[in-house]
């Protein structure tokens, strides 16, 4: 028996869940798949004294409009691996997810409690930030939304309030034809990122008219390229146009170093995986109806 | 303290728990299902793996008191009418343990995946067990063991 002492209350609804946070602040967290937090508080690095469980809440809908995807707060990775009308849309998600720790931690891990976790290399943040998405924070009797690019602070930091909850996730699909990829590098399947690229291209033709570069591991949030996305409108994307794209992207970041890697090797990682991701986009955006 | 209901097993409890106390210590403490393992006490090593409604989940990263009026099974579940599960089975058949530590939580992480798995590759099998650990580093018999476990349900089956 390892965590702290708290409190537990199981939320019947988000307002209800509003409320309670409302009612406790900072002192309360939110209780949603678990799978970090929980292991958090077993090693006592988190002590909330007030837990908020909102896992039963009706909140794991997927829902595809026009150019968007919009994830309810409760939805399981592994959903975004299964879900039907994803994998023809957007396989993006599910190419994602699959970098997700394990089988039986996605049948868990939400998408709503990774993006508030705001792990640095975590890969649902990521995704919102490739795909220009935002989020609905829920307080009492209102809801904002906050973009993805202003949502993440820096490492396990995110500019929601103490008694906001996010309630959804939007991301934004390009509307012609367009190819994603994401690709990550861990010491182990499913361990946590050393770096990771999620590219997105839309194409008219060999020409490039739209580019979507996020880099994890580079800062303690994701990161855009926008310099070298911008780069490659206009262009015909080629083996030397794409390694130019990722050297580019890469020398523009400081990384950081760590015990598992130097921040050289992360920014070699970074370049040499936004070549790769922007080749696969290309080619996908080609195949593309 | 809070009161709930846990259902281990095909065994109904009405228990009082301190909301801090896991699954795993309350399923090993209070239901005697010793099978059930701490490995890493965070999530990363798979041994104390249970389904609970039917799916997968680590019991060291959940409260018991998330899973109020849940159904949950363990390694101690997984024999029907006297013979071993499947995969059990094979997991002698291969010599897919050593200390065998580890092994519930492999039973019970892959046991969904053998019953479902239709003729899957070596990285698939291999993918599908990437959430548990092998501290003997066994995994070679491991994957013969499943493989073997989703001929056999096959061969059942197609009879």
């Amino acid at each position: 028996m390892k965590p702290s002492a708290f409190k537990y209350v199981r939320a019947g609804s988000v307002e209800h869940a509003c409320a309670l946070l409302a009612e406790h602040g900072e002192d309360a967290r939110l209780l949603a798949g678990g799978q970090s937090l929980v292991a958090m508080m077993n090693l006592r690095l988190a002590r909330p004294s007030v837990l908020i469980d909102i896992g039963r809440l009706a909140l794991a809908d997927i829902a595809i409009g026009t150019g968007s995807v919009r994830l309810g707060a409760l939805t399981r990775h592994r959903m975004l691996i299964e879900h039907l009308g994803l994998r023809r849309m957007a396989p993006v998600f599910g190419e994602t997810a699959r970098y997700i720790a394990h089988p039986t931690i996605r049948n868990h891990g939400t998408a709503g409690g990774s993006v508030a976790h705001a792990d640095p290399t975590a890969e649902i943040p990521g995704l919102l930030v490739l795909l220009d998405g935002h989020v609905d924070a829920a307080s009492q009797g209102s809801v904002r939304q906050i973009q993805g690019r202003e949502l993440f602070r820096g490492a396990f930091s995110t500019s929601l309030k103490p008694q906001e909850m996010i309630s959804a996730l939007h991301f934004r699909i390009p509307a012609g034809r367009w190819g994603g990829n994401f690709l990550e590098l861990a010491e182990r399947v499913g361990d946590f990122a050393l770096a990771a690229v999620g590219a997105v291209v839309e194409r008219d033709g060999e020409q490039v008219t739209g580019a979507r570069i996020v880099l994890l591991g580079a800062e303690s949030v994701p990161v855009r390229a926008s310099a070298a996305e911008a780069s490659l409108v206009g262009e015909r994307l080629t083996e030397s146009v794409a390694a130019q794209a990722g050297a580019a992207a890469a020398a523009a970041q400081r990384c950081y170093g760590d015990v598992r890697a130097s921040a050289g090797y992360r920014r070699h990682l970074l370049s040499e995986l936004t070549r790769r991701a922007l080749l696969t986009a290309y080619a996908r955006a080609g195949a593309a109806a | 303290m809070m009161q709930i209901t846990l259902t281990v097993n095909g065994v109904t409890k009405a228990l009082t728990v301190e909301p801090r106390r896991l699954l795993a210590d309350v399923l090993r403490h209070e239901f005697g299902c010793y099978g059930v393992r701490f490995g890493c006490s965070h999530g990363a090593c798979g041994c104390c793996t249970v389904h609970v409604d039917g799916q997968p989940r680590l019991s060291c990263i959940a409260f018991a008191v998330q899973c109020d009026g849940m159904s949950i099974a363990t390694i101690e579940g997984m024999p029907k009418d006297g013979a071993l599960h499947p995969l059990q089975q094979a997991f002698i058949a291969e010599h897919a343990l050593q200390c065998g530590y580890c092994t519930p939580g492999f039973i019970m992480a892959l046991a969904p995946f053998v019953e479902r798995g239709t003729d899957p590759t070596d990285t698939e099998i291999r993918d599908a067990m990437s959430g548990n650990i092998c501290r003997c580093t066994g995994y070679d018999g491991i994957v013969a063991a499943i493989r073997r476990a989703i001929g056999e349900r096959k061969r059942v089956d197609s009879d």
